[in-house]
């Protein structure tokens, strides 16, 4: 198999497993999560606040997905003189 | 897992073939139609640049509908009218952007439209099901994402409309983790309704596939990517029907974040491939060119373009053992 799309492979089953992990930790650990402690009594603070962590790790997943293909046009596309 | 029964069993037989016979009259009808109109385009990744009719998609929307409505007559499921409703509007709205080339900004906008018969009729559960830990409750944020889904879904499976047979194959090969997932689901009705997908991406790969007869146009591959868009939330199997296109997503998600902007891609100023002789292409190596699928394959070194096609399918082959494998993780019990 060329090494291209092996590295494709690879860069598939790294979005399809970071997926089901963070919809894991997004629908059973933040969205339980009780935040009544540090809401101050208001009620929106909550949604806000599992929004905002949902959210973050969201962007986590963009910037992974941006990494990955940056690394990987660095080393194999623009390391490389035109026409190759 | 749904029963499999003889009515089950002759109604699946039928509607491939309703939907076979259609695709396979109707796409070299269009053809001959298209020849001697004089809707042709040249094909860019070819030396000689051959003239190939476009659009094929009035044969792929209106097989689509035959089948969709045979479906509808056995079940007389409500879902399906939605998956009828979606395919005509985002067909229409492609035969636009055939015509007229709409605007990398106005396409998504109108495909707005092919969500609502969704909406309106109601054909969704706002309980999207994930592998291990099940369903979840959206019940505010999911109509919004049922109104975003179609045009995301439409566009990604037309920004991997790159080569020769590419997205016939593409929708053929994402379509089978979808009609297994509804079939563990134990969901007929909408087994039934994913068939002529399947079956009418594959009867127009016939033509599509190197060296083309067809081009699909973005008549073609915009319902195409509607009505999968459509069946994956009217079934209830979204999370599989994501993984089932990662490869697509992942051309789109790269283009976008490289070009950053919605454009249309005839207007991009630099291509991503280069045409070499012998038929092969070769990646671009400007930093400022799209960094697409293609592109990615191509980072070894020239390939043909039947290779690259070969390629990708194989991607696509193993993003739907993927979506099988969580398919089976949520409903397999």
């Amino acid at each position: 198999m060329p090494s291209g799309l092996r590295s494709l492979i690879i860069i598939i089953t790294a979005v399809w497993a970071i997926t089901l992990v963070e919809s894991y930790i997004i629908f059973k650990i933040i969205v339980p999560l009780s935040l009544t402690s540090i809401n101050f009594g208001i009620s929106i603070v909550e949604p806000v606040v599992k929004t905002g962590l949902a959210g973050t790790l969201t962007l986590f997943w963009i910037y992974a997905m941006l990494k990955i293909r940056n690394v990987y046009a660095k080393n194999k596309i623009f390391s490389k003189p035109e026409g190759t | 897992m749904i029963p499999l029964t003889l009515v089950t069993l002759l109604a699946s037989i039928l509607v491939i073939v309703i939907s076979l016979v259609s695709i396979l009259l109707l796409t070299p009808l269009t053809i001959r139609i298209l020849k001697s109109r004089g809707f042709l385009v040249q094909d860019f990744h070819k030396p000689s640049k051959p003239l190939v009719p476009k659009p094929g998609g009035p044969a792929i929307i209106i097989s689509l509908i035959i089948g969709e409505s045979a479906v509808y007559l056995f079940t007389g499921n409500i879902g399906i009218l939605a998956l009828i409703l979606v395919t005509a509007i985002s067909g229409v709205i492609g035969l636009l952007d055939d015509a007229y080339t709409l605007s990398g900004v106005m396409k998504p906008v109108s495909l707005l439209i092919a969500s609502l018969p969704i909406l309106l009729l109601g054909t969704f559960s706002s309980h999207p099901e994930f592998p291990i830990f099940g369903a979840v409750r959206l019940t505010l944020i999911y109509p919004l994402l049922v109104l975003i889904a179609i045009p995301v879904t439409a566009n990604t499976v037309n920004t991997i409309d790159v080569l020769n047979g590419v997205v016939s194959g593409f929708i053929t090969i994402a379509a089978i983790p979808i009609m297994f997932a509804l079939a563990l689901k134990g969901n007929t009705d909408m087994f039934l309704a994913a068939l002529p997908i399947f079956t009418v991406s594959f009867g127009f790969y016939i033509f599509h596939k190197f060296p083309s007869r067809i081009f699909p146009g973005d008549s073609g591959s915009l319902s195409l990517g509607a009505i999968y868009g459509a069946i994956a939330i009217v079934g209830g199997v979204e999370i599989i029907g994501i993984i089932a296109i990662l490869p697509a997503i992942l051309n789109s998600f790269f283009f976008l974040s490289s070009v950053k902007r919605l454009v249309e891609h005839r207007k991009l100023k630099e291509r991503p491939t280069i045409v070499l002789g012998e038929n092969r292409l070769a990646a671009s190596r400007s930093v400022s060119a799209p960094l697409t699928l293609v592109r990615l394959i191509l980072a070894d070194g020239p390939l043909t373009e039947k290779e690259i096609t070969l390629n990708i399918l194989k991607l696509t082959i193993y993003s739907a053992f993927l979506a099988i494998i969580t398919a089976s993780m949520t409903w397999l019990k």
